[in-house]
């Protein structure tokens, strides 16, 4: 399997944030993560790409365990996430952002700028090149991120809420990117999303999660008629036949 | 192009006032005044805060990782450096390689720890450590001879000209170094995780590892001025090396130059020289008088200009300005 969660479970005190989670993602798909807030999304997220150590269970990624190593072990191993609050390089610019994560396959600086031109290019972000990160709005913000996860040349993408607080072009725009990189560069995308248009018309396979535990999962339009997802989001007694 | 234009233009004329200034005081040592001693001692010791503050700076200006006891590397320099001169008779050569290893090896150390601790911990870490060596130095006295310290035997005694070429020599270099590390995968990666820590990780950058090596460049480079140091002064003492007061002298020669830049140390250095003065003229009369004069001018510095010096000069781009590393709380 290329990638592979099994059993995860994490409890802070009395509160059990992942419980027992078990997902599959095939190689070269995108994958959804929904769920209601503090559902534990980005919980798993964290585990997966090595900042929280799950209590029990195990991450397998390409037949190789991951679990209790560390982040930047992970991101070798082929797995880069972007984060729910963006974050950034207060003191550098767009192209050295981006050759952080360049430097992540690449010793030289030689390569590793030639590899972060390429993903400026590949996001159309060249224009930004010598802006310091905090003059830039938070969709190019979003994308310097994206960039600079990208150039670490990863297998799987981990994206937590890229498009939230994004306008509907901008919407737009991320997605034929996000669709563009999936299909050109054949990396694996697993995002967790609110904005549903992503998730409907982007995902193969999607999971949802509530109160730590996956409830249902499969294709967008399952997930939409699914009884436990309505009640998880709208309450038991929400008819869905009315509303359709 | 424009903007092109006037950064080559910036750097014409920055290029050729450092050029001047390099003349300037490459041919200084061949004017004959009976001040000229007193005006190199003056020059030398501001070298040496130079080169101190450019080695705190790759700590606390490119890591985030303010170093509080960064005259322990510099005092170690010192007195192995004689120690081993003294003790074993070695030569000067070995000497230095000796103490370098030393430090090189107390600053593995003192890496390794600083990946567990964070922010004021590993002050008080390396603020520890200078202690520690303080009272070693005064208390094991079979070996450093307490506070009287350790005297260089005369063979290494250098004409005071040659020591000037030595430190003005340090100074390019190390100013040289710091530039090539801003400019280098090592400057990157540690600006990242001054930055931001976890986005650093997140994308692959072995954060423990960059700060040791970090520390362990910090220490030699500091380690190296100790070396000197001993040459130039002779003699070491437990109270002129292992206190706070150099720790803070180097900070300040950093501050007020302006905090993590290259060129900022050498603008710093003009503290040095203010002290030296006020210690020259009141030093006797008024006990305790510099020190508050001192203070003023770092507490006046901190309000007032607290990017630097360094500060006046980028004033027109502030935006490539490479100082204020403000650390975003994560």
């Amino acid at each position: 399997m290329f990638f592979e969660v099994e059993g995860i479970t994490k409890t802070y005190g009395g509160l059990t944030a992942n419980n027992n989670i078990n997902l599959k993602i095939e190689q070269g798909s995108i994958a959804g993560l929904i769920g209601p807030n503090g559902a534990g999304k980005s919980t798993l997220f964290k585990i997966i790409s090595g900042f929280i150590v799950p209590d029990r269970g195990s991450v397998r990624f390409k037949g190789k365990s991951l679990t209790r190593l560390s982040p930047h072990v992970i991101c070798n191993c082929g797995i880069a996430c972007t984060f729910q609050d963006v974050k950034n390089f207060p003191q550098l610019d767009v192209f050295e952002t981006i050759q952080v994560g360049a430097y992540c396959r690449h010793t030289f600086k030689r390569q590793a700028a030639s590899r972060a031109r390429e993903v400026m290019i590949f996001l159309d972000l060249i224009d930004q090149k010598d802006q310091k990160i905090v003059k830039l709005n938070m969709l190019d913000r979003k994308k310097v991120a994206l960039a600079a996860a990208l150039a670490t040349d990863p297998d799987l993408l981990l994206l937590d809420e890229l498009f939230a607080g994004c306008t509907p072009t901008e919407v737009s725009s991320l997605l034929l990117t996000l669709k563009k990189i999936n299909q050109e560069l054949g990396i694996t995308l697993f995002i967790i999303e609110h904005v549903l248009k992503v998730i409907m018309s982007t995902c193969q396979l999607v999971f949802v999660l509530d109160d730590g535990t996956v409830i249902e999962s499969g294709t967008p339009e399952q997930i939409c008629m699914s009884k436990k997802v309505i009640s998880a989001y709208l309450g038991e007694d929400y008819d869905a036949s009315q509303h359709q | 192009m424009i903007i092109m234009d006037d950064k080559k233009k910036n750097l014409l004329k920055s290029s050729l006032g450092v050029i001047a200034l390099l003349v300037v005081l490459l041919l200084l040592p061949l004017i004959q005044t009976s001040m000229m001693p007193f005006i190199m001692n003056l020059l030398i010791m501001s070298f040496i805060y130079i080169c101190l503050a450019e080695s705190w700076n790759i700590l606390a200006g490119f890591c985030g990782l303010l170093s509080m006891g960064h005259c322990a590397f510099f005092g170690l320099g010192a007195y192995i450096t004689v120690m081993v001169i003294i003790y074993f008779d070695m030569t000067l050569l070995l000497a230095i390689l000796i103490s370098v290893l030393f430090n090189s090896i107390l600053a593995y150390i003192i890496g390794a720890i600083s990946i567990r601790v964070k922010d004021i911990f590993f002050a008080m870490v390396t603020l520890a450590v200078a202690q520690l060596l303080f009272s070693l130095s005064m208390q094991w006295v079979d070996v450093t001879r307490g506070p009287r310290g350790l005297i260089m035997p005369p063979l290494y005694n250098l004409d005071r000209r040659y020591l000037y070429y030595i430190a003005l020599a340090m100074v390019v270099i190390y100013v040289a170094i710091v530039l090539l590390i801003r400019r280098s995968r090592l400057g990157t990666m540690l600006l990242s995780l001054r930055d931001n820590e976890i986005l650093a990780k997140s994308l692959g950058v072995n954060t423990s590892k960059w700060k040791i090596v970090a520390t362990i460049i910090s220490a030699v480079m500091a380690s190296l001025v100790g070396s000197f140091y001993i040459l130039y002064i002779r003699s070491v003492q437990p109270g002129s090396v292992f206190t706070f007061d150099v720790t803070m002298k180097i900070m300040i020669v950093a501050f007020i130059g302006g905090r993590g830049t290259a060129k900022g140390p050498i603008l710093g250095a003009i503290i040095i020289i203010i002290d030296e003065l006020i210690r020259g003229w009141l030093g006797g009369t008024y006990a305790g008088l510099p020190g508050i004069i001192y203070g003023l001018i770092l507490a006046l510095f901190v309000v007032f200009m607290p990017n630097g010096l360094i500060s006046i000069f980028n004033l027109k781009d502030k935006s490539t300005s490479r100082s204020a590393p403000k650390k975003e709380v994560i």
